[in-house]
């Protein structure tokens, strides 16, 4: 038997990284049609790329739970004292 | 279809990482050459968007399609420096090798898709020493394998496949070039880990059970 799986199968949590980088190339490409963005154009591209790394560490520290608890441990600690 | 795991994330990271650093060589780089366009760092986004569902994926179909996304941006990035001759040649060049890979990929994925009647890895690492035993399949999955070897054997640039390494490397604008050899290799190596490792992981244990070379 043929194996097909729907697109709509996918849990969109799994590839917000890929959806913020999509929506910002078509972000910078949309604002560029309407002014010069010739030197704002990195520091946009760089902001992007800062927020899929957010992204894609905010996916680890969900995929690994110990590292959520030392995390969470840690920074509570560092508040108490 | 798409996957979250560390490997995966770990590749992402990789991606960002050495994407970033492209965007602060090419600032200066792009503006002394008069070629400081908006588009350059747009084609750059949707060639990384490429190489994360590539990396995150266990699906052949989901791989090429990333595969395509990360490629044909590189192409036109290759040849971004319009005005230089050398850097039209690499963009050429690419293309044409790229599509050949391309080709190659596709064209194994269809006679592993033929045989196996899915592209999901996971049903193909738990069907693969069935199919590797029976005469008729065996010969579509085997060949399967190879033409994805060789397609990502182009990719990355692994011999024999690497004569076009050099003419694109020269020829494309110096951050093009250092963005090249890092994060579109380290993505055809995430998929290759990902699909011979996985993939096709009983594929030295069906060998050594079933004889695999009496074909």
């Amino acid at each position: 038997m043929t194996d097909y799986v729907s697109a709509l199968s996918v849990d969109p949590s799994l590839i917000y990284p890929e959806i913020a980088l999509l929506l910002g190339s078509f972000v910078l490409l949309a604002v560029a049609c309407i002014k010069r963005l010739n030197d704002s154009a990195p520091i946009f591209t760089l902001l992007i790329y800062l927020i899929v790394l957010g992204l894609v560490v905010r996916q680890w520290i969900a995929r690994v739970p110990d590292l959520q608890t030392w995390c969470c441990a840690t920074i509570s600690a560092s508040y108490s004292s | 279809m798409v996957l979250c795991d560390n490997f995966g994330i770990i590749f992402k990271l990789i991606f960002v990482v050495a994407s970033m650093i492209t965007v602060f060589l090419a600032q200066g780089y792009m503006k002394a050459r008069g070629i400081n366009h908006p588009e350059f760092y747009a084609l750059m986004l949707i060639s990384t968007t490429g190489m994360m569902a590539m990396a995150n994926t266990a699906d052949l179909v989901v791989m090429l399609i990333g595969l395509e996304v990360m490629s044909v941006p590189l192409y036109v990035m290759a040849g971004f420096n319009h005005r230089s001759l050398t850097s039209n040649e690499a963009g050429i060049k690419y293309f044409m090798m790229g599509a050949f890979a391309s080709a190659f990929l596709l064209m194994g994925i269809a006679f592993i898709f033929g045989a196996a009647e899915t592209t999901n890895l996971r049903r193909i690492v738990t069907d693969f020493s069935y199919l590797v035993y029976h005469q008729e399949t065996a010969v579509y999955m085997i060949a399967g394998m190879a033409l994805v070897l060789v397609g990502f054997g182009f990719k990355v640039a692994a011999v024999p496949f690497h004569a076009w390494v050099p003419d694109v490397y020269q020829g494309a604008p110096t951050p093009v070039t250092a963005f090249f050899s890092v994060a579109p290799k380290a993505a055809a190596f995430a998929v290759l880990l990902r699909v011979f490792t996985f993939g096709f992981s009983s594929f030295s244990d069906s060998r050594a059970c079933f004889g695999f070379w009496r074909f």
